[in-house]
């Protein structure tokens, strides 16, 4: 009796934990409507995307992290849309700036809808730029920004410190704009967003997944996809294999060397998209002998960028030798990193104080790793000894940012104006971003201007210094742009990308 | 057996105490702030000083870890840097999620393990014994990134008769609880063989079988319950792992378990999320052993009467005093 007793309850435990436990995770639920069911490649009304991490926030004023935007970009509007280049109208009518460049006044479109019934009015915008102020996240955008007020309900004007070029790419087409009821009285903005955009939250289970259904009002129309998943899958082959399955209809990560496999499976879409994110050797010039320019003109020379991608990449990667190109706004695009030839390297290394010393190449990940043991080998040709370690992440950016490293490959993304590269290259980062440590008084005077100049030309002009010290004197060697894969099922028409290595939901439609 | 299992509770303080304090201290000492791990590269010096000055980052160490264990005893163990949520709410949420996968995997892994690997030693040396021994040898060898991968391959993307990611319905379970269960099992086939051949061959054993007791008697009463001690404490250790470590199929099924929070959170520098995480972990891996600990007594009578003579002994030298 007492062993069928204690089998009962050992059966009857098993049950409670598997009934009482169904569903898994927590979910924050913003509207009760139901999220639609996995696409799995039949299903045409809506649509499974992977996502390599979870998400850390939906307020889009306090999110640093790119999977985020990811996710948010369907659910907000920005004043603007930047896409090739061009400013798109979204939520107004015009805009204009006064001759001086240090006013901008917006005309909202009437009758715009956020997701809460709500009309879009200029507080709204006022709210949000003022939040956006607050945030760490966004300060260093809305910087510029003096005063921003509603003159009426659908008149939005922004008085900037000074004349600030970069404002329609930096604020007006990157702040989000949030409902000022629904944000204000919200217990949770985190994951209760609420915006103008075409698609609206409907659940968010931490870890697993976020669900979006089409906002029926939108003002741009209506989205051809009605239901959203994104689905957290860290892992890059099972992300790739999910696709194949037909269980995910959409992945921006998969394994580079995969890449040809998925260009030849029809069942299959691939796009590979240029990012922005440049990719560059540093190094520490101040140490020796770094701080040597003959030295660094033979690293430039001795360093086979097409090699690196080819063999530590599989080839997923776009060759580069500047970090910004004519898509930057202030690009001159008149120097470049100098071009691989070995007789010049050796020449070159000839020329400097290099005395065979072996420098140390250290990576923060597997794949810089692989990048510096291409590196060592292209080095050892023209008579460099270069060793390879690889570090912790955390350590790896520390001692970067701190100058205690020899060599190092890394990578940065910033927008599209030359302006936001001083995060890495004006001589106030370094201790930041600016890890070759360039300290260069020219540098950072045009950064100091270059915000200021209104014309187009005389702008590009100003940056030109700039370009000239980076690659004249080989302070840095630009090896790659990013591409992010975007691998789809066949039967999806991916109609735009960015340059954030994304597409937003609503440029995606189903053909069959 | 009552005092026995309070005072292995008590010991959960200490060692709770020193967990907090080596993980505080690693993700306090390791280079890296967490304001540069959240804010990215797009945020400048000072913006990353301002909010590692709001995080409390630059405050000493020792002031921070004693504020911590000061909230943390009030039942404040802080908010995670990454969501802003109270810590101990993401650990909840999906812990049930891990839960259900470790008891599944554990379960099978018995229910396979022990029944083989019984057969495996009563049938030493059969073809049934070569062929288990092989196969579990096999399972033990092989890392469980491969299995979770070549289910994927095999399951969904050629025969599409299991989903690939997430934990939606119950066919979904197949994949990950299988993938969890055979590495598992193959070593409970292996200990419960080995601890078998080692009992059956012990005198009480053979007096049993001279006694003329049926051979089901002989195994089951005399043999396999004393062959089970070892065998507990390897599904103990399996069932601990699989609840904290088993990142990696988590990650390749797209399951959000407590595993795969943690090594975010390490990732992101999420102080406060990595103590909780590791420190829960750790609670219920103490709680695991302290229940195989009292499981090997109700098993092994000798151990039972071993408690209870040092608690005569105690209360006999009392009365001396």
């Amino acid at each position: 009796m007492r062993k069928f007793l204690s089998l009962l309850l050992a059966v009857a435990l098993v049950v409670s934990i598997f009934s009482g436990c169904s569903g898994g995770g927590s979910s924050a639920s913003g509207t009760e409507e139901s999220g639609g069911g996995m696409a799995g490649g039949a299903a045409t009304d809506s649509i499974t995307i992977a996502i390599y991490q979870d998400i850390k926030t939906l307020d889009p004023h306090n999110s640093g992290m790119t999977i985020d935007k990811v996710v948010y970009q369907n659910v907000f509007d920005c004043l603007l849309n930047q896409y090739e280049g061009e400013y798109e109208k979204v939520l107004v009518d015009d805009y204009s700036m006064s001759e001086d460049g240090t006013e901008y006044t917006f005309n909202l479109k009437k009758g715009v809808k956020f997701h809460n019934g709500e009309e879009l009015k200029a507080s709204d915008v006022v709210f949000s730029m003022e939040r956006a102020k607050t945030s760490t996240n966004l300060a260093s955008y809305t910087a510029c920004i003096d005063t921003v007020t509603a003159t009426d309900d659908y008149t939005v004007v922004f008085k900037l410190t000074e004349p600030y070029v970069p404002f329609l790419m930096s604020v007006a087409s990157f702040v989000p704009i949030m409902n000022e009821k629904a944000t204000t009285e919200s217990e949770n903005v985190n994951y209760n967003p609420v915006g103008t955009g075409p698609y609206k939250f409907v659940e968010y289970a931490t870890g697993q997944d976020v669900k979006l259904t089409r906002f029926d009002e939108w003002h741009g129309g209506s989205a051809p996809i009605k239901d959203v998943t994104f689905t957290v899958l860290t892992d890059t082959n099972a992300s790739l294999m999910a696709v194949e399955s037909g269980d995910v209809d959409m992945t921006y990560s998969i394994p580079s060397i995969a890449v040809s496999s998925v260009e030849e499976n029809k069942d299959l879409g691939i796009q590979l998209i240029p990012t922005i994110g440049s990719c560059y050797i540093a190094y520490n010039i101040e140490k020796a002998p770094f701080d040597d320019v003959n030295f660094r003109l033979a690293l430039a020379y001795a360093t086979n960028r097409q090699e690196i991608i080819d063999v530590a990449m599989d080839g997923m990667a776009e060759s580069t030798d500047v970090l910004w190109t004519e898509e930057w706004a202030g690009d001159s695009d008149v120097y470049r990193c100098k071009p691989y030839d070995v007789e010049k390297a050796k020449e070159y290394l000839a020329k400097s104080n290099y005395n065979g010393e072996t420098i140390t190449y250290v990576a923060g990940s597997d794949e810089y790793k692989k990048i510096g043991v291409v590196l060592q080998e292209q080095y050892k040709a023209v008579g460099i000894n270069m060793e390879v370690e690889q570090l912790e992440t955390n350590t790896w950016v520390s001692d970067m940012m701190n100058g205690n490293y020899d060599i190092t490959f890394t990578g940065m993304s910033f927008d599209l104006d030359v302006d936001l590269w001083k995060n890495a290259l004006h001589s106030s980062a370094i201790g930041g971003y600016n890890f070759s440590r360039l300290n260069n008084a020219e540098v950072d005077a045009a950064f100091d201007k270059g915000t200021a100049i209104l014309d187009e030309a005389e702008r590009a002009k100003n940056y030109e210094v700039i370009e000239k010290v980076l690659y004249e004197d080989a302070i840095l060697i630009p090896v790659y742009f990013k591409v992010s894969p975007c691998v789809y099922n066949a039967n999806l028409k991916v109609n735009r990308t960015y340059p954030l290595g994304f597409a937003k939901v609503a440029d995606l439609e189903w053909t069959a | 057996m009552l005092k026995y299992i309070i005072k292995r509770i008590l010991l959960l303080i200490p060692v709770l105490i020193g967990v907090s304090f080596i993980v505080f201290t690693i993700m306090s000492f390791t280079p890296g702030d967490p304001a540069t791990a959240i804010l990215g590269n797009g945020a400048t010096k000072e913006d990353i000083q301002k909010l590692n000055e709001e995080l409390g980052y630059y405050d000493p160490f020792l002031e921070r870890y004693c504020d911590y264990v000061i909230n943390a005893v009030q039942g404040d163990f802080g908010d995670s840097y990454r969501s802003g949520e109270p810590v101990f709410d993401e650990i909840f949420s999906r812990f049930p999620t891990t839960i259900k996968l470790a008891i599944s995997a554990i379960v099978l892994a018995v229910v396979i393990g022990i029944p083989i690997g019984m057969l495996s030693a009563i049938k030493q040396y059969s073809i049934f014994d070569v062929v288990s021994t092989v196969i579990s040898m096999f399972m033990t060898s092989v890392p469980q990134f491969w299995l979770a991968l070549m289910g994927i391959l095999i399951f969904s993307v050629q025969l599409h008769i299991l989903p690939s990611t997430g934990l939606e319905t119950w066919q979904s379970y197949i994949m990950p609880v299988f993938t969890l269960c055979l590495p598992c099992a193959a070593n409970i086939i292996r200990l419960t063989r080995s601890s078998m051949l080692e009992t059956i061959r012990q005198d009480y054993v053979r007096t049993a079988r001279a006694k003329g007791l049926p051979e089901r008697v002989v195994i089951w009463k005399h043999a396999f319950r004393n062959a089970l001690l070892p065998v507990i404490t390897v599904i103990g250790i399996n069932f601990g792992y699989q609840l904290g470590g088993a990142v990696l199929i988590e990650s390749i099924f797209g399951i959000p378990g407590v595993g795969m929070l943690t090594v975010n959170s390490i990732r992101q520098k999420d102080i406060p999320q990595t103590t909780a995480s590791i420190l829960f972990l750790a609670f219920i891996y103490v709680v695991i052993m302290l229940v195989v600990d009292v499981l090997y007594a109700y098993v092994d009578p000798r151990l039972k009467s071993k408690i209870i003579k040092s608690r005569v002994k105690v209360v006999g030298s009392n009365k001396k005093a």
